[in-house]
């Protein structure tokens, strides 16, 4: 995944903001359990989100403990520890090593290649015997997506089915007999909009790389992507509030264990400001938490 | 001359096939004995049965067609039933076989790709059915609905709703808001944020007093008491 999922800071209420922080901390640590120190820069949001939303819809708690932390050996931090993290962890080693493999394929720098084949390549193979069918999955649909791309798809919901039914079908690999009809569509519709989003952030890049892009191979561009998104704004502002609509209607009719102030602050508002950000071109995309 | 068809069979419009196929054979029974009458009596009955047998062929073709038709409309619906109890495939897959697409076919592709989240293309199909057939109203209010509901307006609405349901106010009865007051009641389960972590509080003291050395070193204080 790409690491846009994440909450709307200023609404964020404090002790959630915490407890962010501590399940952040917590996947990283899970890392080091599982695969070793080489991996842990891989730990992103989406990854946070994906064990927040598992862990209350599956109602496991998590346990704070108080460790060290390699980055700041001064103090103590609170640490989420919870049941579901080493599959949190193993599917987003795999989502990585297969997006780096992605973008080898399409062409990028030599740096990212060094990366992967390092550092991910052993958490890889060990991730990939933990859950193979989702790395089945993964691996067809970007298969798939390649095909697609090569073919210069012009369709924005074809083009974008491959990574959101790839969600979708993770989804019922990781819930298993408790997955629901509204759950797969939550999946669906976050997998279509991290990859359109990924597209829309990459306009200027893959114009000038010649790469395929949803939006330009649907609607081509002649100017630069700022003049593309004001152009193209309803085209753009309805595809994403399609999407929006689909999430919070999924969200809505889930039934959760623990309060869900964090989930809903990451689908009803992280999503849309992170849209947004994107859409009036702010150069400050970059997510701290 | 236009003769109605029905009237040269001696049948009424409805009538079903067997009804038709039973008063054309009788009648090409009775006007092929008369044809062999001699004089004005034969030419004519030879002249009714070539009426007839075009009437039959007419009459035959309009059924053949009505048939399709229903059929054809049955599909459909049967279709729509499938979309209904969510059989997705099936129903592309049914609708795939159809060749003549007119604009009711795309009107279902529509749901169906709305179904699938594929809203791009489910805005694509309905604007071609409204365009197909645009005195229909079901074709043309749907767009209406799809595009007002998913221009921003609407949508800007539903943002302000979510936001209410941050912040405990009066009157957001709400579930989010109720496992907001269970959250605030300190129980020591985590998903409700957390509240004050394990050693946060000597963690604090210690920082104060470490806090209190430098402000002393520099000559001012913050603890009086040390």
């Amino acid at each position: 995944m790409f690491g846009y999922i994440a909450p709307d800071k200023p609404y964020l209420y404090i002790k959630d903001y915490m407890l962010y922080k501590s399940v952040y901390c917590g996947l990283c640590k899970s890392i080091k359990e599982s695969y070793g120190h080489l991996p842990r820069f891989s730990t992103n949001h989406d990854s946070v989100f994906l064990s927040i939303l598992l862990h209350n819809y599956l109602n496991k708690d998590y346990t704070i403990q108080r460790q060290n932390c390699i980055l700041h050996p001064l103090k103590k931090r609170s640490v989420a520890v919870g049941e579901l993290s080493k599959k949190v962890v193993s599917l987003n080693i795999m989502l990585a090593y297969h997006k780096f493999t992605d973008d080898i394929i399409d062409g990028e720098g030599a740096f990212k290649r060094l990366l992967r084949f390092i550092i991910l390549r052993r958490a890889y193979r060990r991730a990939k015997s933990f859950m193979p069918r989702a790395d089945e999955i993964i691996a067809r649909e970007y298969e798939r997506l390649r095909q697609l791309e090569r073919q210069n798809e012009r369709s924005i919901d074809r083009a974008s089915d491959c990574f959101a039914s790839m969600m979708e079908q993770l989804c019922r690999e990781l819930l298993g007999e408790r997955s629901c009809e509204d759950m797969e569509r939550l999946f669906y519709n976050l997998g279509k909009w991290i990859y359109l989003i990924d597209a829309l952030d990459d306009l200027d890049k893959d114009k000038k790389a010649h790469r395929y892009n949803p939006f330009i191979a649907a609607y081509g561009m002649e100017g630069d992507a700022e003049s593309f998104k004001s152009e193209r704004r309803d085209e753009l502002t309805f595809t994403f509030n399609c999407i929006y609509d689909a999430i919070e209607r999924s969200f809505y009719n889930l039934k959760f264990n623990f309060n869900t102030d964090i989930l809903s602050n990451i689908l009803l508002h992280g999503i849309r400001s992170r849209t947004n950000l994107i859409m009036e071109n702010c150069k400050c995309t970059r997510i701290r938490i | 001359m236009y003769k109605d068809p029905y009237l040269i069979l001696q049948v009424s419009e409805g009538a079903s096939e067997e009804e038709i196929n039973a008063a054309y054979e009788s009648l090409k029974r009775q006007y092929t004995e008369q044809m062999f009458l001699p004089g004005e009596a034969g030419a004519e009955a030879a002249r009714k049965l070539t009426e007839l047998e075009e009437a039959y062929r007419e009459v035959k073709s309009t059924l053949e067609s009505k048939r399709a038709e229903a059929d054809y409309g049955s599909r459909f619906g049967v279709i729509e039933e499938k979309i209904k109890q969510n059989k997705i495939n099936e129903a592309q897959q049914m609708l795939d076989e159809i060749m003549d697409r007119n604009a009711e076919w795309h009107y279902l592709q529509s749901i169906i790709f709305y179904k699938k989240s594929w809203y791009n293309e489910s805005k694509a199909q309905l604007e071609i059915a409204a365009s197909m057939e645009p005195g229909n109203p079901k074709y043309r209010d749907a767009l209406n609905r799809l595009n007002v509901f998913m221009s921003g307006q609407a949508k800007q609405q539903g943002y302000r709703q979510a936001d209410a349901q941050y912040g405990p106010q009066e009157g957001a009865s709400d579930t989010s808001h109720r496992q907001y007051g269970r959250g605030a009641a300190y129980d020591d389960r985590q998903m409700g944020g957390i509240c004050g972590a394990p050693g946060t509080a000597e963690n604090c003291c210690l920082q104060l007093i470490c806090a209190d050395c430098c402000c002393e070193c520099l000559g001012g204080d913050l603890i009086l008491c040390c």
